[in-house]
Parts: C-alpha cells; sequence; structure tokens
C-alpha cells in the first residue's frame, strides 16, 4: 500500500497527508501526544526519534511488559505504562490526550471513525513490501516535525544504500547458483510462504526461497518436504522457540544440505523483528546478505547494527549484542 | 435349595418404609408367585432376594446362609434375574446373550471356553430356542426375548430364577408359551419367584401366592387359598368373582363395578413403583 | 450379523499392508523400487534410506498406533455409556490435554515437555471425571455430565491461554498443535505412545468379553455376579490413556472414534471380542491413509484433523442413514 507525504512546509500550521486507505488527513503541529495503535508502526516512531512523544503504544509481538527482552528496558524505562494489548479504547486514547492516532489497516481501523469525530487526526496504515517501508517512514517524517522529517530521509537514504550494496554483491552471482534458502518460523517444521516479507528480504540479499511457490502465510510441512527442498541456508526467525544448535544436533535434520555445511542461524532481535516491515528490516538485509555470502564480506553486519541502534534509537549495543549479529 | 427372607425390612428413605417385616420363602421346583399394587414391595422384595439390595432390617438367607456373605460371582450362580421387556441398545445375537450368563464362571480377562459354549447349548435346548441361536435379539418377538433372558438365567446355572412381571408385555399365546417352560423347568428342580399383577396368572402356574399390601404380607398359601375375594380387593381395591368348580378355583375375573381407589395405591408415592 | 471369517481376516491385515505402502510413498520421489534397493542393498540412496528409516517409518507406526487407540477407546466408550454418539471428546481428555500442550507451549516447554503436559492434563480431567463421578455413584448419565463440565472447565482455561499468548510465535503455535498433526513424529518423541499403547489397548482387549455384561445395564451386570463400578472404571481409564496419549502425540483429532467404530461394527457386530479388534484394525488402517495422503498430496502439510473431518462427515452421514432405514425395517 502505498501512502504519500504532501508537507506544505517544516513549519506550516497543519501538515496534509494521504495515508495507507486514501483517506486525505490534516495533522496539526506540532504533534505532541502520539497513541500508536498500529503495532509496527510504534517502532517507526521510535527510529524517528520521537518516542518520547507516546502516551499509549501497541508494539508487535509484544502483548505484556513481561514478555519483552532485555534491551526494551534501556529503550523504554515507561513500557510498563505505554504497553497495550487488544482492540483501542477510543475513550482512554482521547483521556490519555492524543493529538495524532495511528491505526492499523488490518485490525484497528474502526476507531478512525469515531476519532475523526472528537477532532483527533488518525492515520489508517498498513506496509506489507520493502517500498512500504519507505514511504511510511516519509510519511511519518512529515508529520512529526522537522527533526524527524530529517531522521526520515536519513533512513531512506541508509534504506537505499543496503539495498543497493546487497543487489550489488548479489549480482556477481548467477540466479542458478544462489544460495538456496529456507526461512523457517515458530516452529521448525512451518515455513514462509513465497507472498511473505521474508522471501522479499532473502531475494535482496541475494537469496533463492525454496519455499517460494507456497501460497498464504505461514504453511506447515513435512521433514521429507525439506529434504526435497535441500535447501543450503536455513534462517530462523528471532520469534523462533528453538535455535541453531537445535536443529544442526538433531539426528533428523543431518541428511539437510544447509546442516551438514552448518549454514544455520537464529536472526537476532534488539528491539523490533529485523523480518518483519520495519525500519530494523534493512538489518535483516545486511545480516542475511553476511549470511549468504560471507565470502563477499560486503556488510560489517555488528558495524551496521551499532551505527543502527545508535542513530536512530539511540541506544549503544553492548559488545554481547553486537557479536549476536555475526553469521556463521 | 431354598431362598428365604426373613422378616425383611426395607426403606428406600428415612421414614418411608418400603417392606415391613416381611417373610417368604421359595424351595426348588416351586413357582412362587408374588401379588400386589404398584407400590406395594414386590420389586423391592425382588431386588433383595436378589442380592441387589441389603434389608435395613431382617435378613435374606440362600440354603441357610446370610445372602450377603456370598461373594457376588459365587451369588450369581445360583440366583439369576429376568428382567422386565426392554429395548436392548446393541444387536447381540441370541446365542451371545445366553452366553453373557456365563460370566460368573469366566475370569476377568478370558473368554467363554467349551465348557460355557456347552452350557449355553443346553440352555438353548431347554427353552427350545436353538433354532433361533445366530437371530439378533431385536428381531425376535416379545415372548421369545423372554425366553432368550430365562436361557440365561439358566445358561448361569441359577437354581432360582426372579421374573419381574414377565408377561406384562406379552399377549397369551406367549405368555403360555413362557409359563410352560417356567413350569417344565420347575418340574426339573428349578426355583422361580415370579412377581405378577394378574391373578390369574398365579392361579394357572403357581404353586404358591404371597399378597402383598403396603410392604407388608397380606396372605399367602397355595393359589386356592391365599386368594380370595376378600384378600384380592384388599389389595388391588377391585372386586374379583372366582369362578370355581368342583375340582378348586379355575379362573379369577375382575368384576365391572365402582372401582375406588385402593388404600395402597394412594400410597404409592415416595415409594418405588411395584 | 455374524461376520466372514475372510472380511475379518481381510481387516485384520488391512493395517499392516497399508504401513508397508507407506514407507514406498513420499514426496522426497523415487518409485518403491528406489525404496527397496535404499533399504536392502549397499548401493541404495542413503537420503532415501534415511526418509524411510526417521521419517515415514516413524509416522506411519505413530499413524496405525494413535488410529488404533482412538477406534478402540470410542469403540468401548461407545458400550459403557450404550450410546452411539459417545466419543472421547464427553470425558475432557481431549480438553484437558489441549489445555496442557497450549500452558507448555505458553512456557516454551519443547517438544518433550508439550507432549508431557498434554498426557498429564489430560489424565488430570480423566482423574477428575472419574472421582467426582464415583462420589455420585457413576452412573453412565453423571459421569457425561461432569465430563462436560471438565471439558468446560479446560476449555475457557484453553481461551485464557491463547487470549495471553504471544501472537508472533507462541498463538501460531499452539494453533497449529490444535490443528492435529504428525509431523513432528520422531523416534525421539515415539516412545510414550509406543509404551501407553499395548498397555491401553491390551487391557481392552483381556477384558473385551466382560465389556459385553456391562452393555446390560449396572443392574443386570450385577446380578451375573460382575463388580460394575471397578470394571467401568478401569475400562475408562484405559481408553482416556490411550485418548491421552494419542492426543499428545498427534493433537486432537476427530471423528475417529465416533464414526470408526460403527463401521467396525456393522463389520463385525457388537460383540466386543470382534469389536475391539476389528476398531483398531479399522482406525489404524484409515490413520496410516490419511496421514500418507496429508504428508504426500501436497508440499505443505494438510492438517489431519481436517482430512478425518472431510472423511468422517459424510461418513456419519452415511451410517446415520442405514442406522434410521434399518431401525424402521424391524419395526
Amino acid at each position: 500500500m502505498l501512502a504519500s507525504a504532501c508537507a506544505v512546509s517544516a513549519f506550516a500550521d497543519t501538515v496534509e497527508v494521504v495515508d495507507s486507505v486514501g483517506r486525505v488527513v490534516q495533522v496539526q503541529q506540532p504533534v505532541r501526544r502520539i497513541a500508536s495503535t498500529y503495532g509496527m508502526g510504534t517502532y517507526y516512531v521510535y527510529a524517528l526519534g520521537a518516542g518520547d512523544r507516546l502516551v499509549a503504544a501497541w508494539y508487535v509481538g509484544l502483548k505484556s511488559a513481561l514478555q519483552a527482552p532485555a534491551s526494551f528496558a534501556v529503550l523504554e524505562p515507561r513500557l510498563g505504562e505505554l504497553l497495550c494489548s487488544g482492540d483501542p479504547n477510543v475513550e482512554d486514547l482521547v483521556a490519555r490526550g492524543a493529538d495524532l492516532v495511528l491505526a492499523d489497516v488490518a485490525k484497528t481501523a474502526a476507531v478512525a471513525l469515531p476519532l475523526e469525530e472528537l477532532g483527533v487526526p488518525t492515520l489508517v496504515l498498513g506496509v506489507e513490501t520493502a517500498q512500504g517501508v519507505v514511504d511510511l517512514t516519509l510519511l511519518l517524517g512529515s508529520v512529526l516535525g522537522e527533526a524527524a522529517a530529517a531522521r526520515a530521509a536519513a533512513l531512506v537514504a541508509d534504506f537505499y544504500r543496503v539495498y543497493g550494496m546487497a543487489s550489488v554483491a548479489a549480482s556477481e552471482t548467477p540466479t542458478a547458483s544462489r544460495p538456496r534458502v529456507l526461512f523457517l518460523g515458530a516452529d521448525p517444521l512451518r515455513v514462509a510462504s513465497g507472498a511473505m516479507y521474508q522471501t522479499g528480504l532473502i531475494e535482496a540479499a541475494g537469496g533463492v526461497s525454496v519455499s517460494a511457490d507456497l501460497a498464504g502465510s505461514w504453511n506447515a510441512v513435512s521433514l521429507e518436504q525439506i529434504l526435497v527442498w535441500n535447501p543450503d541456508v536455513i534462517v530462523i526467525p528471532s520469534y523462533g522457540d528453538y535455535t541453531a544448535a537445535d536443529l544442526l544436533s538433531n539426528p533428523d535434520w543431518q541428511s539437510v544440505h544447509a546442516v551438514r555445511l552448518g549454514r544455520v542461524a537464529k536472526m537476532p532481535r534488539i528491539f523490533g523483528t529485523m523480518d518483519t516491515p520495519l525500519p530494523e528490516s534493512l538489518l535483516g538485509v545486511v545480516w542475511l546478505s553476511a549470511l549468504f555470502y560471507p565470502e563477499r564480506a560486503t556488510f560489517d553486519a555488528p558495524a551496521e547494527a551499532t551505527a543502527f541502534y545508535s542513530a536512530y534509537y539511540g541506544y549503544s549495543l553492548t559488545s554481547a549484542e553486537a557479536e549476536g549479529f555475526l553469521t556463521p | 435349595m431354598r431362598l428365604e427372607a426373613v422378616r425383611a425390612s426395607f426403606e428406600y428413605r428415612r421414614g418411608t418404609p418400603c417392606l415391613r417385616r416381611v417373610s417368604f420363602a421359595v424351595s426348588a421346583g416351586e413357582v412362587a408367585f408374588l401379588l400386589g399394587a404398584n407400590g406395594s414391595g414386590k420389586t423391592t422384595l425382588l431386588s433383595c432376594l436378589a442380592g441387589m439390595r441389603r434389608p435395613t432390617e431382617g435378613t435374606i438367607l440362600l440354603d441357610g446362609r446370610a445372602l450377603e456373605t456370598f461373594a457376588p460371582r459365587e451369588r450369581a450362580k445360583q440366583i439369576g434375574v429376568v428382567p422386565q421387556f426392554y429395548e436392548p441398545a446393541w444387536g447381540f445375537s441370541v446365542e451371545e446373550t445366553v452366553a453373557l450368563g456365563r460370566a460368573p464362571y469366566v475370569g476377568l480377562f478370558a473368554r467363554p471356553g467349551r465348557e460355557d459354549r456347552l452350557a449355553v447349548e443346553r440352555a438353548l435346548d431347554a427353552v427350545g430356542l436353538a433354532r433361533l441361536r445366530r437371530r439378533p435379539t431385536p428381531r425376535l418377538s416379545g415372548g421369545e426375548r423372554q425366553l432368550v433372558w430365562i436361557a440365561r438365567g439358566i445358561a448361569q446355572g441359577a437354581k432360582c430364577l426372579l421374573l419381574d412381571e414377565p408377561a406384562a408385555h406379552l399377549d397369551p399365546h406367549h405368555e403360555q408359551a413362557v409359563f410352560a417352560v417356567v413350569r417344565r423347568l420347575a418340574a426339573e428342580g428349578a426355583a422361580f419367584v415370579v412377581a405378577s399383577h394378574h391373578p390369574g396368572s398365579a392361579l394357572l402356574y403357581g404353586h404358591t401366592v404371597t399378597l402383598l399390601r403396603e410392604g407388608e404380607v397380606l396372605n399367602a398359601g397355595t393359589p386356592g387359598e391365599a386368594m380370595t375375594e376378600a384378600s384380592l380387593y384388599a389389595v388391588y381395591g377391585v372386586d374379583f368373582t372366582i369362578v370355581a368348580d368342583r375340582g378348586g378355583a379355575r379362573a379369577i375375573v375382575p368384576r365391572l363395578a365402582d372401582v375406588e381407589a385402593a388404600p395402597s395405591t394412594s400410597r404409592a408415592r415416595g415409594m418405588e413403583a411395584g | 450379523m455374524s461376520p466372514r471369517r475372510g472380511t475379518l481376516a481381510f481387516l485384520y491385515a488391512l493395517p499392516f499392508v497399508l504401513l508397508f505402502a507407506a514407507l514406498l510413498v513420499g514426496r522426497y520421489g523415487g518409485g518403491p523400487g528406489d525404496v527397496l534397493r535404499a533399504l536392502f542393498s549397499a548401493d541404495g540412496d542413503g537420503i532415501l534410506r534415511s526418509v524411510v528409516l526417521r521419517v515415514r517409518l516413524p509416522r506411519a507406526i505413530a499413524a496405525l498406533l494413535v488410529g488404533a487407540n482412538l477406534a478402540v477407546a470410542g469403540a468401548v466408550l461407545q458400550g459403557l455409556f450404550r450410546n452411539p454418539l459417545v466419543d472421547s471428546r464427553i470425558h475432557g481428555v481431549r480438553s484437558g490435554a489441549a489445555f496442557g500442550a497450549a500452558l507448555a507451549i505458553l512456557v516454551s516447554g519443547g517438544a518433550l515437555a508439550v507432549q508431557t503436559s498434554a498426557f498429564a492434563f489430560a489424565l488430570l480431567a480423566v482423574v477428575l471425571v472419574l472421582c467426582v463421578g464415583w462420589r455420585l455413584g457413576a452412573a453412565p448419565l453423571v459421569l457425561i455430565l461432569i465430563g462436560i463440565a471438565v471439558s468446560a472447565l479446560f476449555d475457557s482455561s484453553l481461551g485464557l491461554v491463547k487470549y495471553v499468548a504471544d501472537p508472533l510465535s507462541k498463538l501460531p503455535s499452539i494453533t497449529y498443535w490444535l490443528l492435529g498433526g504428525l509431523g513432528g513424529a520422531s523416534w525421539s518423541n515415539l516412545v510414550p505412545l509406543l509404551v501407553l499403547s499395548p498397555l491401553g489397548l491390551g487391557f481392552l482387549f483381556l477384558i473385551r468379553w466382560r465389556l459385553n455384561v456391562l452393555t446390560l445395564g449396572d443392574d443386570e451386570a450385577t446380578s451375573l455376579g460382575v463388580r460394575v463400578r471397578p470394571l467401568r472404571a478401569g475400562a475408562i481409564a484405559a481408553a482416556a490413556l490411550l485418548v491421552a496419549a494419542s492426543v499428545a502425540q498427534a493433537g486432537t483429532i476427530g471423528w475417529i472414534g465416533l464414526v470408526i467404530p460403527h463401521v467396525a461394527r456393522s463389520w463385525a457386530g457388537p460383540d466386543h471380542t470382534r469389536l475391539v479388534p476389528a476398531s483398531a484394525a479399522l482406525g489404524g488402517a484409515v490413520l496410516v491413509a490419511l496421514d500418507t495422503t496429508a504428508r504426500t498430496a501436497l508440499a505443505s502439510e494438510i492438517p489431519l484433523g481436517i482430512l478425518t473431518g472431510l472423511l468422517g462427515v459424510p461418513a456419519f452421514l452415511f451410517l446415520l442413514g442405514g442406522y434410521v432405514r434399518q431401525k424402521e425395517g424391524i419395526r
């Protein structure tokens, strides 16, 4: 879904934008209190440096503060009071004094109408592709003030840089010799289908997804089918309950090429998950590219991660966290 | 063999006695009828005689020994229950149904063996159902089904069979057929206790008759002795005519008159329906 | 009503024939000849041999045992309760197992923890039903009602678990598990099923004639010298053990316990001496066939619960029609 930003001027009283469903919304400036009912949108708000303006937030993959990884405590000390889950309560959002509300086109779009009546600008948003990530970044940058707009531009520039470098590195290998990659899900026998964001990341990083012709979202497969595909590389998402070591030591998986070569890796996670359409997904491309083409050394993944989190989240990775970005 | 109740009392709930100091006995070769109105305690007495319920007072004796001292299997080898008509849940064949009567002889983890199969054969012959052995029981007539339950009781090796209103759903032809078998088996040494509503049947087929009213024995003796117009009126609240000839009573017929509510039926609530 | 020897012999052989056939079929490719060569000659495909022995074989055995367990449990419960509509759901076994598995997934237990938890809660459900029921006389109707209450208890608890589960990893795992499937079967996690199935099946097989007596109803069975309460409790416990072990391995799979006994009964008759082995054979055969289809027909797995439903519903309606016609025929 495309969204376009029509900023008049950074110091104008209102900014007019078009959201993901085509609604034209006037956003009063400056925006001081943001309520993000869009689980993915929340991470964009942080990346653009507006995290301190949140008054209520839904976080994708996080239903309670108890589930948060340790890094959250540093990045967002107010997590306990900000974190919401389930269906949003319009009155509660108004009570918190939100002057901008982000809604999820797939889940919480229903709040847009009552909030409109109450005069609270609401953006109904959705993103599914890399282009969508870029567009959403620019859109939010345009409504959140000058500093945020500058951050957005920098982030988008980084995005293009990373995608460009990965593409160049991959182009040296003909498609037929590119690594064949299997992206697993929360369970080792669940795999990503062709339509999912993960497949796009794999291709951007110069790999070929073996499960690309499956439809829908997550598909269950048998071990036999995995043996038929016989991938060269296996990727485990950060939200999988198992580790690379679990697969490498499992006798039933020994016949899989990737296991024999030891090329099984689990995505690290600091803040958002790198395989979903978030700003972090550019690190996803970095990490995957390093995983697929270790000999090319196109990216220094730990360094890229450290720079990214410092620039966009104001967070310094510990050395352990940085090492988590190394790939086999 | 001899099965007797000695001053047995039973109450389902405190204060509502169903049987009051009832004494009753049946011996080998005897067909003993129990007559009484609904709620008079017939079925309760049968339950106590079968060992299914323990009298709150008094005792049940089997060959002089208290029934409760028998292990369930031992008791089952002596006393059998022939239920009233009911619709079987599954279509077991006649043979399979009669074979169930061998339960007291078959171990927990075993199946009927050769001896058991012979006993089943003998039982089927005794009631004359051998040719129907493979027929599923739902496809039998009411009278044939009653004979199957009796055959099951025989396969059990029971010396005394307790029948609860066996002719309740049978037409006269089938009723006669069933009782013909009962009489024949009694002549060969079996004992039968038959709970019934029909004084006429008691007259035709019984050796002894016991009349129950409100849980107490009103009268007992041979059919001719026990069943008089007065005693039958006391039990049923209906006038009966006893048609007699020089050889003793021959038929008992209800007389169509003003039927007033019998004292025993008005107290039927709270007691198990007899 | 008496079954022909030939039909029964065919029925008893069927699951083993299908088990062998299942080894020859799969996504990995290669025909039966390749499989036999991989298994028995030195120059066969090593990976194919590994696939057959490590993936297809444990899975087919699991399907055989789960099918047999569920079918026998269903047949026994139908006889005990004299009700053709009974299956293990009434005892809360499936609800308990589902809750146990979901709970284990929620706290990130491994596959072994999930299996153990599913099994433990399934048994807890049955123990609850039997204990409360025993106090109240263990009459069939009472047991059914208590079973419904216990099922409802675990169903709502399951709802709570799903509500708090993280939607990225835990909730999909729970949903996936509930759909039922043998995709995760391997030698390492098959041991409980391999141990418990012979125990439960063996016990029910040994007491199968006595179960006939129980179908007469409590009073008559007691008059035949049978101790009704312990026997019924024992049979329910064995059936519950089989269902718990099966659900712990394969998730919740419906219709097998309900429909297979009916089909087996129409071939083998209601006598449990033939019904129990016939249900085991038919249940095992059907589930092996369905599971082989589930893992071979498409690149992605078809959830087993969906296949059993697709087969079970029309079969049930067909049987219902025959039952109604038969009833009217008698009258």
